[in-house]
């Protein structure tokens, strides 16, 4: 009987208009008779309202037995309004007779508060409360299909509701996220009645929406809408803003969906930072994560997110803010007796100018004679102007010869090529040797730049580039055991002198292995021999890796991969490199200023793990091209390697972190072997790389006002110069937990949080990583709650800082990023492990976009004016209901553009930019975006400059995927829309739910 | 065979340029590296040196030719032909003054000219083997004279920065002793003064109590 009677409801509209009208008159009474209720204040004032509540009906909320759950439920006092209105509200639904009968049918038959009394209690219990409210207001569309969840559970009972929610006309786009949402919900609902007495009395005297099948839904929404809206509105709002925003208005409940804080922008950097210390570096170089110090130990222990920052020492500076260089001369850097900290900004001088005070270890230094300069009345110096190192937190200074254990190497760079039967085939060779080529005029260092090539299969291959040549000579060794050099020089040459043989080389070097079918790979000698021709130099060895090392020592199993593995306590042993030897050979690198970058190009199991780590230990970096084929990732190649060759390299680098008395740096993150307990080797750093380091209180009281930090890098730049870049910064103690929490910098933490729990899954499972990280981001909410909740009265609203508002989605992106999320079959090893790799260099800004990717729509922006592109491009939420299947959408997360073709695209739209029509079902794995002769095409390619010339750090493949067209969409765009519920991974709404729940527990 | 090459600037001892990879497979470069760069200290402290000179060390021998205010020095094995050796470093100051020249005295950091490593690089390959027909030629050529080059040994060289080292270091550690010396012996002078009189004071100042007490009770 039930099912007709939903059906019939939405026909006939002018019905529930007739319905509404008494309803919408009826309601009122109750809540003035329940007088506390009568005039709360806006919705941000609701706690107050609460309080006014009567005792019984707060512990009826309060303890949630579902049965008695709802707040209409919640026992004889407040039931006595509702039983007042229960006629009249029966109302609404007397119109639509059927319902009647079978409200009458149901033993108190009090219409929609009926659901309220004791006695109804499976049906009474808050989730079907929650979902009128829900469903309300006109535009909550999503909320229609929102009935289905509950129809099932409370039998016969609950059949009264579903007419009504089949009543709803439902929009599909929204119905699948919706869902999700309040399959969730229940468990958190029995705090959020709380709230919803006070918001319904402000919209209830609003009048009356207007009329139709969405108003009836109003209508019900009058007593149930809005508080669902306002619960949403308050989980999501944070303390501060909370106060801000109350008006009534912003209850629609349109907003809970959208509304939810998201970075649409990017990073956020900690910019007005500069305001209060402009004597700080720029927070693009350093970044606390939270820009304070605590003051105590137990202050740190009820911080629980980590503290610690983020540095970027080379990260590029716009123009006109270039470093400056500063060269004492005889005088020698300035340096503090005892800590050896540089001079800086935050020095004081004292003794009219003869002493200055290191503002880290508080030492008198004598000002020596060179540098002297008279002190003005205020005690500054006269020539404070004149002397940059003074008055900016960034400097470089040149290194005099004490900070050289030998003359600055040239920058150097040893290829190693894997030349077996994969690479050929693949078309690796003919890239590699021609992006090289045309990289030769481009290596920084001219005219001292050293260069060599080895090539191996199941032996080596050296090859001499003497310039008295005119072709380069090949030298086999075959001798895989006791590797040797066949030459003692002329193995690694001066690019100028050796040029043409060079070039030659690179020339001939596809064709030479052209017929190869080796199908063995002895890496393991190979980087022995490069090791040994390298070694007095030093420099940059860049391996290009196609097939699992087979031959030799640091032969590797194809062990990876292995289900089985998966969930077991052996399951992280995956992640780490099986053979010492990779641990071992990048220590002996490390040692003799060798970087190693690793790219690897496999179509099978490589063991990324492994071969990671020498780039790990050496301050290299992993470039992975899974089953590489030169036509489709080939321009990926070349453009990342042209990069890595022609960026700006810092060369045979340390780098070490100075902090004030009572703070220490304890472990550190990133790409680097940690010479001693706080020196960083780098054999090469450039831009695109950051590192991550902990901070631990040494004292358990800081008896100091302010904390200075002080990154030094000395290094010797590609022209030959060793230089010092010093970049210091301040930061105040606190005594005050709320004062960290305003301070909190997310960047800083999700990239710090990312890192450790990158190195977590090494040593645990997946599944506990991610349980790890949510539980971190309860604590720490859970403190700040209470921190607040108690003084405020905000009792059912999940409450965080302003400037933590986008931390719940960044911890949920991270769990659901390439590194770590699900199990065995989402992510091969490989990429998971290069994913890891990867995000343990990132900086701050790159790592949030590569978690929380870009999406774009572009259809509507291509047929602009190409100058206003750029500005009209717009960011989107990371969900499938922002995707119109008319629509043309791009996703961008630094590695890779996904171009998603919606099913209702115009197919002249597809036809001229991708240059073929979809109705062939071209295969479109294999497509390659070119730009042909027409406005919307160049248009396209015009957005995809654009947004590569934001990170020219690595070049984004441009993949081509249609609207369900699966597996590959689900594996490529599906998987990365993060705020979507996954196998086995909440969505956005349920994660806020569940962080909800768990703060309040 | 040439082991090491360095330029440095004369008058304050600021490398300019050096060999690349010197002293590759061999294990006490540093050391010897470390006494170069003690006898470029020596040599900015302005004791006056000729300005060609040859400095036995080890098993090597240093050589070194001073023009312009820059030193040109090379390490060699002791069977190294010196005409040969010098004939090198006379190769590499014309080179080094034609590209350089005007830049020696400006230069302000270390290894301003580090790019001169390329050339030293290619030179010292052609002086690496003694039987080439042209470094024969070389040693045959008559017109270069090395037999009036002094001999020394390294200790003699900088042991006489050292003996001066030593007299100013021990001067002042003289001045200081003296002014520390000073000091003590006022201290024991008012040490002294309290030590003689300090007995019959407290002597007095209890006579004197006693007096007072009795005419405060009586």
């Amino acid at each position: 009987m039930q099912p007709p009677l939903g059906n019939e409801r939405p026909p006939p509209p002018g019905r529930p208009v007739s319905a509404f009208v008494p309803g919408a008159a009826v309601p009122p009474p109750p809540f003035a008779a329940g007088g506390p209720f009568a005039r709360p204040p806006q919705s941000g004032a609701t706690a107050p309202a609460f309080g006014a509540a009567p005792p019984a009906a707060m512990g009826g909320f309060r303890g949630p037995p579902p049965s008695q759950g709802g707040p209409f439920g919640a026992g004889p006092p407040p039931q006595g309004p509702f039983t007042t209105s229960a006629p009249p509200s029966q109302g609404p639904f007397a119109s639509a007779p059927p319902s009647q009968g079978l409200f009458a049918s149901a033993p108190p038959s009090q219409g929609p508060f009926a659901t309220a009394p004791p006695s109804q209690s499976p049906f009474t219990s808050p989730p079907p409360s929650q979902v009128p409210f829900a469903a309300g207001p006109p535009p909550t569309g999503p909320f229609a299909a929102t009935p289905a969840p509950f129809r099932p559970p409370p039998s016969s009972l609950a059949q009264p509701q579903s007419p009504t929610g089949g009543a709803l006309p439902p929009p599909p786009t929204y119905a699948r996220p919706t869902q999700g949402y309040y399959t969730g919900a229940p468990p958190a609902n029995p705090q959020f009645p709380m709230s919803r007495p006070a918001f319904q009395q402000p919209v209830q005297t609003m009048p009356p929406p207007p009329m139709g099948p969405a108003a009836t839904f109003g209508n019900q929404a009058a007593y149930a809408g809005p508080p669902v809206g306002g619960t949403l509105q308050s989980l999501v709002e944070d303390f501060q803003s909370l106060a801000l925003s109350s008006a009534p208005g912003s209850l629609d409940p349109g907003v809970d969906v959208k509304g939810l804080p998201r970075p649409l922008d990017g990073d956020e950097e900690p910019v007005k930072l500069m305001e209060a210390y402009p004597l700080n570096c720029h927070p693009r170089y350093f970044r606390l994560t939270t820009h304070v110090i605590p003051a105590s130990q137990s202050l740190v222990s009820r911080w629980h997110l980590p503290l610690g920052a983020v540095v970027h020492p080379l990260a590029e500076s716009p123009d006109g803010e270039e470093v400056p260089v500063i060269n004492f001369g005889s005088a020698g850097v300035i340096r503090c007796r005892r800590c050896r900290t540089y001079i800086n900004p935050y020095a004081t001088f004292a003794d009219s100018g003869r002493k200055w005070r290191c503002n880290l270890c508080t030492l008198l230094n004598d000002v020596p004679g060179e540098y002297f300069c008279a002190l003005d009345a205020s005690g500054r110096r006269y020539d404070i102007d004149q002397r940059p190192e003074l008055s900016k937190g960034t400097v470089e200074f040149v290194a005099p010869t004490e900070y050289m254990v030998r003359p600055p190497m040239p920058p150097s760079y040893f290829f190693l090529i894997d030349v077996s039967v994969s690479a050929v085939r693949s078309g690796l060779l003919q890239v590699v040797a021609k992006t090289i080529k045309s990289c030769l005029d481009e290596l920084p260092g001219f005219p001292r730049t050293q260069i060599g090539f080895l090539t191996f299969d199941s032996t080596l291959h050296f090859h001499n580039f003497k310039s008295s040549l005119s072709q380069p000579q090949m030298m086999v060794v075959a001798d895989l055991d006791d590797v040797f050099l066949p030459l003692p020089d002329d193995l690694l040459v001066n690019l100028v002198d050796s040029r043409h043989v060079v070039e030659s080389f690179l020339d001939s070097l596809p064709n030479m292995f052209h017929d190869n079918v080796n199908v063995e790979s002895a890496l393991g000698p190979a980087l022995k021999a490069a090791f040994m021709v390298m070694s007095q130099i030093g420099g940059k060895l860049l391996v290009f890796q196609s097939t699992l090392p087979s031959l030799g020592i640091g032969r590797l199993r194809l062990r990876g991969d292995d289900v089985r593995a998966y969930g077991t306590d052996k399951e992280h042993t995956l992640r780490v490199p099986e053979d010492p030897f990779y641990k071992q050979m990048a220590a002996e690198f490390t040692k003799n200023q060798i970087a190693v970058d690793i790219f690897s190009f496999s179509e099978k199991y490589s063991d990324i793990a492994s071969l990671g780590s020498l780039a790990k230990y050496t301050g290299g970096q992993v470039y992975h091209y899974p089953s590489f084929q030169a036509p489709t990732h080939g321009d990926k190649l070349k453009l990342e390697l042209n990069r890595d060759l022609t960026r700006e390299t810092a060369w045979e680098s340390v780098m070490r972190i100075r902090c004030g008395k009572g703070v220490r740096f304890t472990t550190y993150h990133g790409h680097f072997m940690l010479r001693s307990t706080d020196l960083l080797a780098l054999p090469a750093v450039d831009s695109d790389k950051a590192f991550a380091m902990q901070l631990s209180l040494e004292e358990t009281l800081m008896t100091t006002q302010t904390v200075y930090f002080q990154v030094a890098l000395l290094y010797t730049s590609s022209s030959g110069e060793r230089r010092i870049r010093v970049h210091t910064a301040a930061a105040p103690v606190v005594t005050d937990l709320s004062e960290m929490y305003c301070q909190a910098d997310t960047g800083a933490i999700v990239s710090l949080l990312g890192r450790i729990a990158v190195e977590n899954s090494l040593s645990d499972k997946l599944d506990s990583v991610r349980q790890q990280l949510q539980l971190k981001l309860v604590r720490s909410l859970k403190e700040y709650r209470n921190l607040y909740v108690v003084q405020h009265r905000i009792g059912g609203r999940l409450i965080f800082p302003e400037s933590l508002r986008f931390l719940p989605l960044y911890i949920l992106a991270i769990c659901k990023s390439l590194a770590l999320r699900g199990g065995y079959a989402d992510v091969s090893l490989d990429e998971r492990c290069a994913a890891g790799f990867s995000m343990m260099i990132l900086p701050v800004n790159r790592l949030l976009n590569f978690i929380y990717p870009s999406l774009y729509r572009v259809d509507e922006v291509l047929t602009m004016e190409p100058n206003k592109i750029d500005a009209s491009l717009k960011r989107l939420p990371l969900t499938f209901q922002c995707l119109d299947t008319g629509g043309l959408y791009l996703l961008d997360d630094g590695f890779t553009f996904l171009v998603w073709l919606g099913r209702m695209l115009p197919p002249e739209l597809v036809n001229n930019i991708l240059g073929l029509s979809l109705a062939n079902f071209p295969d479109l794995s294999k497509i390659q975006l070119r730009e042909s002769d027409n406005e919307l095409s160049r248009n396209f390619m015009k957005i995809l400059r654009t947004l590569r010339e934001k990170d020219p750090s690595y070049h984004q493949l441009c993949r081509v995927v249609r609207q369900g067209e699966q597996p590959r969409e689900g594996y490529l765009l599906l998987s990365n829309l993060v705020e979507d519920q996954m196998a086995g991974t909440s969505s956005y709404v349920d994660w806020i739910l569940q962080i909800h729940r768990q703060t309040q527990s | 065979m040439v082991k090491l090459t360095m330029i440095a600037r004369v008058t304050d001892g600021l490398p300019l340029a050096e060999g690349l990879d010197d002293g590759r497979d061999q294990k006490d470069a540093d050391f010897y590296k470390q006494q170069a760069k003690l006898l470029f200290k020596n040599l900015s402290k302005g004791h006056h040196e000729a300005s060609r000179m040859s400095i036995e060390t080890g098993p090597y021998y240093f050589h070194y030719i001073i023009e312009g205010r820059v030193c040109y020095l090379t390490m060699c094995d002791r069977s190294y032909p010196k005409k040969l050796a010098f004939q090198y470093l006379e190769d590499l100051k014309n080179e080094f003054e034609r590209v350089n020249g005007n830049q020696i005295e400006t230069a302000a950091r270390p290894y301003a000219f580090i790019k001169f490593d390329t050339f030293i690089q290619k030179t010292k390959k052609l002086y690496l083997d003694t039987r080439t027909q042209r470094n024969l030629a070389k040693l045959n050529d008559e017109l270069y004279e090395v037999h009036q080059i002094m001999t020394r040994n390294v200790q003699e060289v900088l042991g006489v920065g050292e003996k001066l080292d030593q007299v100013s270091e021990m001067s002042s550690r003289l001045t200081s002793d003296t002014r520390i010396y000073a000091d003590k012996a006022k201290d024991l002078n008012r040490q002294a003064l309290i030590r003689k009189y300090a007995p019959v004071a407290i002597v007095i100042g209890v006579v004197l109590m006693l007096f007072w007490l009795k005419n405060k009770i009586w």
